[in-house]
C-alpha cells in the first residue's frame, strides 16, 4: 500500500514515526546545518494514497521556528499557522515549501527526507 | 449493473496476433485481469497476458488447453491478485456468440477460478477484424454461475476501438437531424460514436462547449460533471449561463442540463448532471462509467485524478488548456497558445505534458489553492495566479478536443492519433507532436491496474463540499438528476475486492474514501 511504503521507509531510514489521524504522520527530525543546526523539531505531514506519484505537502513543524506570515515563500515567507487536524493545535507551523520538481526524482522516502532537510538547511541566518 | 471489458491497444495487438491465425484456425490464450467499478459499470481491464507453452494447447479446428496451462495461469492471477480472462478467437467478424462447446468449457472451469482468485471467470472472443465479445461468470448461488454479457469491449491506446453488444446496446435510430453529420462519416462510424458514454469533466468555458459539440453530434449518453456554481465573471465565456442564472447561483451542471435536451439530437439522449469533483469518491466512480473522458479542468488534482484514469482504468481523457499572457501592466495581449490532446496508454502523460506538477497537486489537496491569502502571496507570474480567458480562445480548444475524439473513434483513413496539437494564436501556427512518456514516468506501469494500482487519487473536497451545501436550492422542475440517488452497491463485488486485499495483506483505509 502506497502510504505504507512511505512510512516504512522512514522508519528503515531510523525515523520514529507516528500515525495520527487523518493519514497524518510525525517524526522527531535533527536539523542538520544552517541556522537551526543541532536542533530537534517535530515534523509531520499527512501520507497520503497517492505516495510516490506525489509528495506530501507542506512540512508541518513543531516548536514554530520562524515567524508565521502567509506572504513572501522561502527561506523566510510562507509560513501558516497549522492547517490541518493533529497540527491547529496552535503549536505547528505549516512551511508552504512544495517539493521541486517531484517528477525529476527517483520518488523515494529519501528523496523527500532530503528535501526536509534542504529545508531547514536553506533559512538564512540572522543580521 | 453494467458490464464492460477493456484492454490497451499494445495488449490487444499482441493477443491478436496470437488469436487470428493465418490457416483459420481457433486458438486461445489466458491472461490476467484486473477490476475497475464505476457507479453503474464494471469494468475488467485485461492487464497481461499468459501466452501457451509448448504442448499446453492444441489446435484442430477448435482449440483445447490442457490442465496443465490452466494451471500454471491460474497460479500467475492468483499470484498477481487478478482475475483470470480466457480468451479465444472465432473465423467471423464482429460481436461473437458462443458455441455449446464455449459455454461448457467457460462454465466448466468458472468455480475453480472464481475459487482461486476471488474474481469471476471472464471469457472473451476475438474475431478476425479485430472485434471482441465479453462476459463474466458470476457466481449467483453455491454451484450456479451465470452468464453476465458485457455491453462493450474497448480497445485503448493509438485509438478507441469499441464493439458493441448491439443485442445489450442496439446502434441508435438517426433523426433527421443528423442527416449532415453522418452523411460525412457513414452511418456506420456514426454508430459507434452515438453509443459512446463521453464524460465532461469541468463545464466551465471549455467544457460547456465540448458537451454542446457532443450532445449536437448525436451522443446518447452524456455525464456532466463540476461543482462551482455561474457566478457573473463566468457570463463572457459560459455557453447557456444567464444573468439571472449568476444572481441565482445555478449549478453549472444545472444549466447545462437545462440547454442540452433541446440541443441533442440524439433520439434518446441521457444526460447525467453530477455535482461533484471527479477527486470526491462519488465523482470518480462516476467517471469510470465512461467510456472516454474530456479533462476540463483547470486545477492540477482533478488532472492528477484524470492522468490515473487514463492508464489504470483504460479510459482515454482528452485534455486541454489556455495560456494567455499579458504584458506586465495589464493592458494588453502578448500571446495566447491552448493545447489540445489525449492521455491514454502509447501517449504522453498528462504529467510529463506538464499540465500539472506533482507538487501543485500536493498543494491543492493541503488546500492552499483555495486560500486566497496564499494565492495572494504567490508570485504575480505565478501559473497558478493565471486566470485569463476569452471566449473564442476558449471555442477553439474545445473544438480541437473534440476534434480528438473524432480522431480517435471515426478513424479518418485510419489516421487515429491526432498528436498533442499546440496552437499559437499569435502567429497562426499549429505544432504537432506525437510522444510517449518520459522514461522514468511511473504512470504507464499502473497500466490496466484499475482498483487493485495499490495507490489512491481521491480524497475529500472540502469547496466541493461547502459549495453543495451553501447553494440556493433549485425550485424549477427539471428532469432527476442522478445525485439525488444513492449508488447502487455492488454487494458481490465489495466482498470480493475485500476479500482480495485481505489475502495480499493490503487493507484501503476508510479514510481513502
Amino acid at each position: 500500500m502506497a502510504r505504507a511504503d512511505l512510512i516504512q521507509g522512514l522508519r528503515d531510514m531510523g525515523f520514529e514515526v507516528t500515525e495520527l489521524a487523518q493519514q497524518c504522520v510525525s517524526f522527531p527530525f535533527t536539523i542538520r546545518s544552517g541556522r537551526f543546526a543541532g536542533q530537534t523539531v517535530t515534523v509531520g505531514f499527512q501520507a497520503g494514497d497517492d505516495w510516490p506519484f506525489n509528495p506530501p505537502s507542506g512540512p508541518h513543524v513543531t516548536p514554530p521556528l520562524l515567524p508565521t506570515g502567509a506572504g513572501g515563500s522561502w527561506p523566510l515567507g510562507g509560513i501558516h499557522a497549522g492547517r490541518l487536524g493533529p497540527f491547529m493545535d496552535g503549536n505547528w507551523q505549516y512551511w508552504s515549501r512544495p517539493f521541486p520538481n517531484w517528477a525529476g526524482t527517483d520518488r523515494s522516502p529519501r528523496t523527500y527526507v532530503e528535501h526536509l532537510h534542504h529545508v531547514f538547511d536553506a533559512v538564512p541566518h540572522e543580521g | 449493473m453494467i458490464y464492460s471489458t477493456a484492454i490497451a491497444s499494445g495488449m490487444n495487438d499482441e493477443a491478436i496476433r496470437h488469436l487470428i491465425r493465418r490457416d483459420g484456425q481457433e486458438d486461445l490464450c489466458f491472461a490476467v485481469w484486473f477490476p475497475s467499478q464505476g457507479t453503474r459499470r464494471f469494468s475488467g481491464l485485461v492487464e497481461s497476458l499468459i501466452l501457451p507453452r509448448d504442448g499446453e494447447r492444441a489446435v484442430h479446428g477448435n482449440a483445447s488447453f490442457t490442465s496443465a496451462y490452466f494451471e500454471r495461469a491460474l497460479a500467475v492471477a492468483e499470484e498477481r491478485g487478478g482475475g483470470l480472462a480466457l480468451m479465444h478467437s472465432h473465423p467471423a467478424t464482429g460481436w461473437q456468440g458462443m458455441s455449446r462447446d464455449d459455454i461448457h468449457a467457460e462454465q466448466t472451469f468458472a468455480p475453480t477460478v472464481f475459487g482461486a482468485t476471488g474474481l469471476p471467470l471472464l471469457g472473451m472472443t476475438a474475431g478476425t477484424d479485430e472485434a471482441w465479445s465479453a462476459r463474466y461468470w458470476i457466481r449467483t448461488s453455491p454451484n450456479i454461475y451465470d452468464r453476465h454479457w458485457c455491453e462493450t469491449v474497448r480497445v485503448v491506446g493509438e485509438r478507441l476501438a469499441v464493439t458493441y453488444n448491439d443485442a445489450l446496446l442496439p446502434i441508435p435510430e438517426f433523426r433527421e437531424e443528423l442527416t449532415r453529420t453522418v452523411s460525412a462519416w457513414g452511418e456506420s462510424a456514426q454508430g459507434g460514436l452515438a453509443r459512446l458514454r463521453v464524460g465532461v469533466i469541468g463545464v466551465g468555458s471549455v467544457g460547456s462547449m465540448v458537451a454542446e459539440s457532443i450532445a449536437r453530434m448525436g451522443v446518447s449518453e452524456v455525464v456532466v460533471m463540476d461543482f462551482d456554481v455561474v457566478k457573473r465573471h463566468n457570463l463572457d465565456r459560459l455557453m447557456h449561463a444567464t444573468p439571472e442564472d449568476a444572481e441565482r447561483g445555478t449549478p453549472k451542471v444545472r444549466v447545462l442540463e437545462r440547454a442540452l435536451h433541446s440541443s441533442a439530437t440524439a433520439s434518446d439522449f441521457k444526460l447525467s448532471p453530477l455535482e461533484y469533483s471527479v477527486v470526491e469518491e462519488e465523482g470518480f466512480r462516476a467517471a469510470l462509467d465512461c467510456d472516454v473522458l474530456f479533462s476540463c479542468v483547470d486545477r492540477p488534482w482533478p488532472r492528477n485524478v484524470l492522468n490515473f484514469i487514463a492508464y489504470s482504468h483504460l479510459i482515454p481523457v482528452v485534455d486541454g488548456g489556455i495560456h494567455a499572457v499579458t504584458n506586465k501592466a495589464g493592458t494588453g495581449l502578448r500571446g495566447a497558445e491552448w493545447l489540445s490532446h489525449v492521455a491514454a496508454p502509447t501517449r504522453r502523460c498528462l504529467e510529463c505534458l506538464r499540465q500539472y506538477t506533482p507538487e501543485d497537486v500536493s498543494l491543492e489537496r493541503s488546500g492552499l489553492l483555495d486560500d486566497p491569502a496564499y494565492i495572494k502571496g504567490l508570485p504575480k507570474d505565478s501559473g497558478l495566479r493565471r486566470n485569463e480567458n476569452v471566449f473564442a480562445f476558449s471555442m477553439n480548444l474545445a473544438s480541437l478536443e473534440v476534434l480528438q475524439l473524432l480522431a480517435m473513434v471515426v478513424l479518418p483513413r485510419g489516421f487515429t492519433n491526432a498528436g498533442e496539437q499546440m496552437y499559437d494564436f499569435l502567429h497562426a501556427d499549429l505544432r504537432v507532436n506525437r510522444c510517449g512518456c518520459n522514461e522514468s514516468c511511473p504512470y504507464p506501469s499502473l497500466s490496466a491496474r484499475g482498483d487493485c494500482a495499490g495507490v489512491s487519487f481521491v480524497g475529500e473536497h472540502p469547496l466541493a463540499r461547502d459549495t453543495r451545501a451553501s447553494r440556493q436550492p433549485i425550485t424549477e422542475s427539471l428532469p432527476a438528476s442522478p445525485i439525488s440517488a444513492p449508488a447502487p452497491k455492488v454487494t458481490w463485488f465489495g466482498r470480493l475486492r475485500d476479500s482480495l486485499m485481505r489475502r495480499r495483506g493490503d487493507r484501503q483505509e476508510p479514510s481513502t474514501r
